[in-house]
């Protein structure tokens, strides 16, 4: 090796000395000129890999680029007519209505009659258009319903939003609000009530704008940089909520908020609990909501004249008679992620039973109270397949 | 002496970490007494580095090559950090000589080594730990879906861990190829295997050669009549189930493909050429996958609950995955590639190989980086371990 090196150098210094030292500097610049066609090759690949991966991502995952709601009803909006693709969670291509929620029903008038409000369950970005519960309720009842739910509105930040949401929207009859948790915490709760809750910021102006509208892929790859981040990462460990006074002074308030607006408009408030669904071991349906926080709530409600329909009964009949859970989807966890479309069948199917009886029974309190009781899961109504009873009938206690 | 001191102690290095829980259990369980348990944690890889060492002392003692004098080298083949979780298990004969004659970092070896560990990220985070949330789901309670998808969930654990431990090994074999070591290859379509044989010639290589080398032979292989050639292929098997795990669950694994091997050889002598190849394909196939439902249940409880709801017409959730199909349609579709490649190249036996893109081209770049991408996008990012990791 020596021996030729010495040889290549010797080489070398010849035709230097010949070429009077250029070829040395022509070779510099021919390393130059090399190193440069590389990079310029890798950065038009880089470029042309992104445009690629921007169109694969229009039909495998695109959340869409959210703008800020400047009425008021929800943190932000989606653009008008915003398309959408999932394959990550069933597989759904959507579009978005001119106010940037996901409505497909054509409304007959201008008039709202039942606002829906809620989290991504609501929004339903998961499932088809005409599977999700608003396009339910309006198939099956003569109101009107508008879906303005949207992702990470949870029950906080739809109580925060839900007077501008009536001001806008003024609902004549109903305002329906869904909730994943009734273990609520007396840290947002207070934070609603004293105006301090955060609100969820939109890029929708500048660089990162342009960049989530023109890289559909960026918004993925940002995604799964941060899940990914977050992987080895423990959830802070929660603080065992104490369901004492202070608590149901908190949750009332937070109910009465909540409650005030809509009264107000002449309209009525149902909040309806969509828990979690789960199977345990030997293969049974698993209730794991706290019971304790699900009765407080239940009895704040109450005190409030808020209905509230809790749809654990239904969606274990649901697993119980057809198997299926109402949560997950084919390419997902079974029982978890966001509702599929018997889940919104189910909470669909409840609602309309709940809203045809209340106004059968028209604006009676008394009524109201009496099913609220009856409604209690406490009181173990003989309910379901083999009761003899219709879920209507069982659930306003009509025997 | 020094080698039976040095193997005696490596084992029961392994046999404390591995499996002291394991028989404690058990002889309490056989005295009718409270099972007792140690709290004793697991060092990460110890099967593997356990066995590299073991084959070293051998390989010396039998003079395969001489004992390395630099204690570095040693140290590195031992615990080189690419196959320290979960192998391949190297051989110091492949291993020492690369050392030795170690050049650094090369661009070809670059090129070649950074697909090959992207290849292995695709089939563990896009195939493998996807296919594992399903699996999980439905080991967890098997009685709860239908038998559809107790077989659909069956097929993807065979899936699973075929890509998430040839993923490992790739990641392995690619990061090693970037610093500049050439490791073997540890799986060669084990899915298209004819037998259960067959099989073991396809499936983690260099174990199955690691049993046969220093084991199986020592123990007299074949050459000591048909009665201890039995016993033998069922000793050899035993072992390799507990080594895969200290569970009464690898035990009847190993077992099982004992009795199989056995079968195999007393029927394999039948001249069968390419008759019903394929039908025996499947039938391996579905013997594999039957037998992975043992090695991945909790319990033999939990085995036996999942082959009844296996083999008992029933209804319960239905769940038809669809990255389950996604996974078999990549392994079709790579075997093809792979017949394919291997009948043009004019070879009998089919060999995989890895899909390498030429990346000083426009369009390899492209499709590098297209790959890279949908891997990361397409990547579940949940909690998920190495299954081998484990063992």
């Amino acid at each position: 090796v020596k021996t030729n090196r010495t040889t290549l150098l010797r080489d070398k210094i010849k035709v230097d000395l010949e070429c009077g030292g250029n070829s040395a500097g022509e070779e510099r610049m021919e390393k130059l000129r090399r190193i440069a066609a590389g990079l310029w090759k890798l950065v038009f690949s880089g470029i042309l890999s992104l445009c690629l991966g921007s169109v694969l991502m229009s039909a495998y995952r695109y959340p869409g680029v959210h703008i800020v709601n400047e009425s008021g009803a929800t943190d932000y909006k989606w653009r008008p007519n915003q398309r959408k693709a999932t394959m990550i969670e069933g597989f759904t291509w959507l579009r978005m209505d001119d106010n940037g929620f996901n409505n497909a029903y054509e409304p007959v008038g201008e008039r709202v009659d039942i606002l829906l409000m809620g989290s991504s369950q609501m929004e339903a970005t998961t499932i088809a258009a005409k599977e999700n519960t608003g396009y339910l309720l309006n198939e099956t009842l003569p109101e009107y319903t508008y879906n303005i739910g949207i992702s990470g509105h949870t029950i906080y930040t739809c109580v925060k939003n839900l007077k501008a949401a009536v001001n806008e929207y003024q609902p004549t009859e109903y305002v329906i609000l869904e909730t994943a948790s009734v273990e609520l915490s007396v840290q947002d709760m207070q934070a609603v009530l004293e105006g301090t809750y955060a609100i969820i910021p939109s890029h929708d102006h500048g660089l990162l704008y342009i960049l989530q509208k023109a890289l559909p892929v960026l918004q993925t790859l940002y995604k799964q940089t941060r899940d990914w981040k977050n992987e080895g990462i423990e959830e802070t460990e929660e603080i065992e909520q104490v369901y004492d006074e202070t608590y149901a002074a908190a949750l009332d308030a937070f109910l009465a908020k909540a409650a005030t607006p809509v009264a107000d408009s002449g309209a009525k408030l149902i909040i309806f609990y969509q828990p979690p669904t789960a199977i345990d071991e030997d293969g049974n349906y698993m209730d794991s909501t706290d019971l304790e926080a699900k009765a407080l709530f239940q009895d704040a409600c109450e005190e409030n004249g808020i209905l509230f329909v809790d749809m654990t009964e239904p969606f274990e009949e649901l697993y119980n008679e057809q198997h299926r859970l109402a949560h997950g989807f084919i390419n997902t966890g079974v029982g978890v992620g966001h509702m599929n479309k018997y889940g919104h069948q189910v909470i669909a199917d409840t609602l309309v039973d709940v809203i045809r009886t209340d106004k059968m029974e028209g604006e009676n309190s008394d009524a109201h109270s009496l099913w609220v009781r009856n409604l209690d899961w406490r009181d173990e109504i003989p309910y379901g397949a083999g009761s003899g009873m219709c879920r209507t009938c069982c659930i306003f206690g009509i025997f | 002496m020094v080698l039976a001191v040095g193997c005696v102690a490596l084992v029961a290095f392994l046999g404390y970490f591995k499996y002291m829980n394991f028989f404690a259990d058990s002889f309490c369980r056989l005295l009718g007494r409270d099972t007792v348990t140690w709290n004793i944690i697991l060092p990460v890889g110890i099967s593997f580095y356990t066995f590299c060492a073991i084959a070293y002392l051998i390989d010396v003692y039998r003079g395969e090559y001489p004992a390395e004098r630099n204690f570095w080298y040693v140290a590195l083949y031992i615990s080189f950090f690419p196959k320290l979780t979960a192998g391949p298990i190297a051989r110091g004969k492949d291993f020492f000589p690369q050392v030795r004659a170690y050049r650094g970092i090369k661009w070809n070896a670059v090129h070649d080594g950074v697909q090959i560990l992207v290849i292995g990220l695709f089939k563990k985070m896009v195939l493998a730990d996807h296919l594992g949330v399903f699996v999980d789901d439905v080991f967890f309670c098997p009685s709860a879906y239908n038998t559809g998808t107790v077989l659909l969930a069956a097929v993807s654990y065979s899936l699973q861990i075929y890509f998430d431990f040839s993923g490992y090994s790739d990641m392995a074999i690619g990061i090693s190829k970037i610093l500049g070591f050439d490791l073997a290859p540890n799986f060669n379509l084990p899915y298209l295997a004819a037998n259960v044989s067959d099989f073991w010639k396809r499936w983690h290589i260099s174990l199955s050669s690691w049993f046969q080398d220093y084991l199986y032979i020592p123990l007299g292989g074949s050459r000591r009549g048909e009665t201890r050639t039995y016993i033998n292929l069922m000793l050899v098997m035993l072992c390799s189930g507990l080594w895969h795990g200290a569970g009464w669950t690898f035990v009847v694994w190993g077992f099982c493909y004992g009795i199989l091997g056995c079968i195999n050889r007393a029927v394999g002598k039948i001249d069968r050429g390419n008759r019903w190849k394929f039908l025996r394909i499947v039938l391996t196939f579905g013997i594999v996958t039957l037998l992975w439902t043992i090695f991945r249940a909790d319990s033999m409880k939990k085995a036996a609950q999942f082959l009844k709801a296996l083999f008992s017409i029933h209804t319960g959730i239905s769940q038809p995955y669809t990255w389950s199909f996604f996974a078999m349609a990549v392994l079709v579709a790579g075997s093809i590639a792979a017949y394919v490649k291997s009948k043009r190249a004019g070879q009998n036996r089919i060999q995989g190989f890895y899909p390498i893109v030429d990346l000083s081209k426009c369009w390899g770049q492209i499709a590098f980086f297209t790959f890279t991408g949908l891997t990361i996008i397409m990547g579940y990012y949940g909690d998920t371990a190495f299954i081998y990791g484990n063992f």
